[in-house]
């Protein structure tokens, strides 16, 4: 037996429970073709919440149309819900073939689709990759097309929990990579930042609690460093805080790269805020923001991004 | 491979696992591949009771596989190379044994029931089609039979592409009834495209949802 498999795989046990769940679905179908297609959709997407639910992906299976006979009937279809990302698909795949079926009804709302191949004794099934994005109007592809487990790990795991900043701002508690200014940034953009924001705020007196944080970032396209500060401050009166966030080159450098665009987003990911660098030496933003509030910094260049996903 | 290669590369997947924070990517790949070799190598797991039990046996056994790999990934940290091997760890025969007995409890009252894993073979084999007309009609049936009467005229009445003949009731009878491909369905409405006839269908479908699951309580 050799070692190294070429793509990250998956196998999950089929076990009685798997079975249970497919015959209860299945016994709701008169048409034999129709009934298989339900006993082995349920299998598929069985198998793909084993192994998310192993990992700690949340998922709702009660929310997957998947598991609802009425939709079962309608379509052919074997969703699944990961909370707070979307449904992927979970297609099976049969024991020998080398084609996965896309159904039409599956097209949409979809956040990828998972291939999962069977033994022919259904006792075991296998994860075998991953697509976020089906070519249009194509029911059938080749597993070839499918890119590794690996790639639905990294899709998965993309977006990151939101940033507490009340954390940061009166427990003095940061994420990991949010290190102290002076870290990062040359003596000149310390000195640049502090000027920026004190001519800012009213008096210096009024000021009950700062906090300020940078971080490395990195675009792989420039290759450049750059360091991506944000500042809190809460005046005496009132709850609202007042946010800085900036970007600064790093190193020797005294510009940042041309075409970097920073950007505020809201909840729901619209710019509220955006920059475009040219022949920059530091962007800077400034907003207030209420207790519980969300928003999101986003540094592109061209289609490369970082997103930042923050609380005040 | 042999045993001591086995114990090498799983040493070093162990290894990698623990070197990565919990819940990182990092961590679930590294854990992706440790599974992938232990599973590849279950014939090595031990078996406890083996002999006993017969037919069930394999059936409880996958459910102790399940929890082997659940118990893995939650205790990971604990494993201390300088101990000894993975599979002495994560394999001893105390752990194993528990797994089993819990398993056993699981499994066997559902077993006994009759239930067993149906095979590709069983499924192509089993003549679901009904022909015993004394049984109560299934859901999908009833859901047919809905559709075909559509008592208030809505289903035959909601169409896409200001085109009266794409519309619900035909499309759905076509793929649920007549189980045609959404190719032929295609073809016999004109060459609608597929994406523009399947979203219709889901968005119209969404909104007769709870008229079906209405008629389906009655």
């Amino acid at each position: 037996m050799r070692f190294t498999p070429e793509k990250l795989t998956f196998t999950v046990p089929l076990t009685l429970k798997a079975h249970q769940l497919a015959q209860k679905f299945y016994q709701h179908q008169s048409h034999q073709e129709k009934a298989k297609q339900v006993y082995l959709n349920t299998l598929a997407v069985y198998a793909a919440n084993f192994y998310l639910g192993c990992l700690g992906i949340e998922t709702d299976l009660k929310a997957s149309d998947s598991q609802n006979t009425l939709m079962q009937t309608f379509g052919n279809i074997a969703d699944l819900e990961i909370k707070g990302k979307g449904k992927i698909e979970c297609r099976y795949v049969l024991p020998d073939s080398k084609i996965v079926e896309i159904p039409a009804e599956t097209w949409s709302d979809r956040i990828g689709y998972v291939a999962i191949q069977f033994d022919r004794e259904l006792t075991e099934a296998k994860l075998l990759g991953f697509l976020p994005k089906v070519p249009e109007e194509v029911e059938e592809l080749s597993l070839e097309n499918f890119q590794s487990l690996e790639d639905m790990l990294e899709y998965l795991q993309e977006e990151k929990q939101a940033l507490n900043l009340s954390t940061w701002l009166y427990e003095n508690v940061f994420a990991p990579g949010w290190q102290s200014l002076e870290t990062l940034l040359q003596p000149q953009q310390l000195d640049l930042a502090f000027r920026m924001r004190t001519s800012k705020i009213i008096a210096s007196n009024t000021v009950k609690e700062s906090v300020e944080r940078c971080k490395l970032i990195c675009l792989e396209k420039t290759g450049e460093e750059m360091a991506l500060c944000v500042a809190m401050q809460q005046s005496v009166e009132g709850e609202e805080i007042k946010i800085w966030v900036e970007l600064y080159p790093r190193g020797e450098k005294n510009y940042l790269p041309v075409g970097i665009k920073l950007m505020i987003l809201d909840e729901e990911g619209t710019a509220v805020m955006l920059a475009e660098t040219r022949n920059n030496k530091s962007i800077q933003f400034d907003f207030t923001g209420e207790p519980g509030e969300h928003f999101m910094v986003k540094v592109a260049c061209d289609d490369i991004s970082i997103t930042e996903h923050f609380i005040v | 491979m042999n045993a001591k290669e086995l114990d090498q590369i799983l040493k070093k997947l162990a290894l990698e696992v623990q070197r990565h924070p919990p819940l990182s990517k990092g961590r679930k790949q590294a854990f992706t591949k440790l599974w992938n070799v232990i599973f590849q190598n279950s014939y090595k797991l031990c078996r406890p009771y083996k002999g006993q039990f017969q037919n069930s046996y394999e059936e409880i056994y996958a459910q102790v596989l399940q929890k082997l790999c659940l118990y893995i990934w939650e205790n990971i940290d604990k494993y201390d190379t300088s101990k000894g091997e993975f599979l002495q760890w994560c394999n001893n025969f105390l752990l194993m044994r528990r797994f089993f007995l819990e398993a056993c409890q699981e499994i066997m009252p559902e077993y006994n029931r009759g239930l067993k894993r149906l095979s590709l073979d069983d499924l192509s084999k089993s003549d679901t089609n009904k022909v015993n007309s004394q049984l109560p009609p299934t859901l999908s049936e009833q859901v047919i039979q809905y559709i075909e009467e559509d008592p208030e005229g809505i289903f035959r009445s909601t169409y896409t592409s200001n085109n009266p003949a794409a519309n619900f009731q035909t499309i759905a009878l076509k793929l649920v009834k007549e189980r045609c491909s959404w190719n032929t369905i295609s073809a016999d409405l004109g060459g609608l495209k597929i994406s523009t006839l399947s979203s219709f269908y889901q968005r119209t479908l969404t909104k007769f949802a709870p008229k079906f699951r209405q008629y389906l309580s009655e």
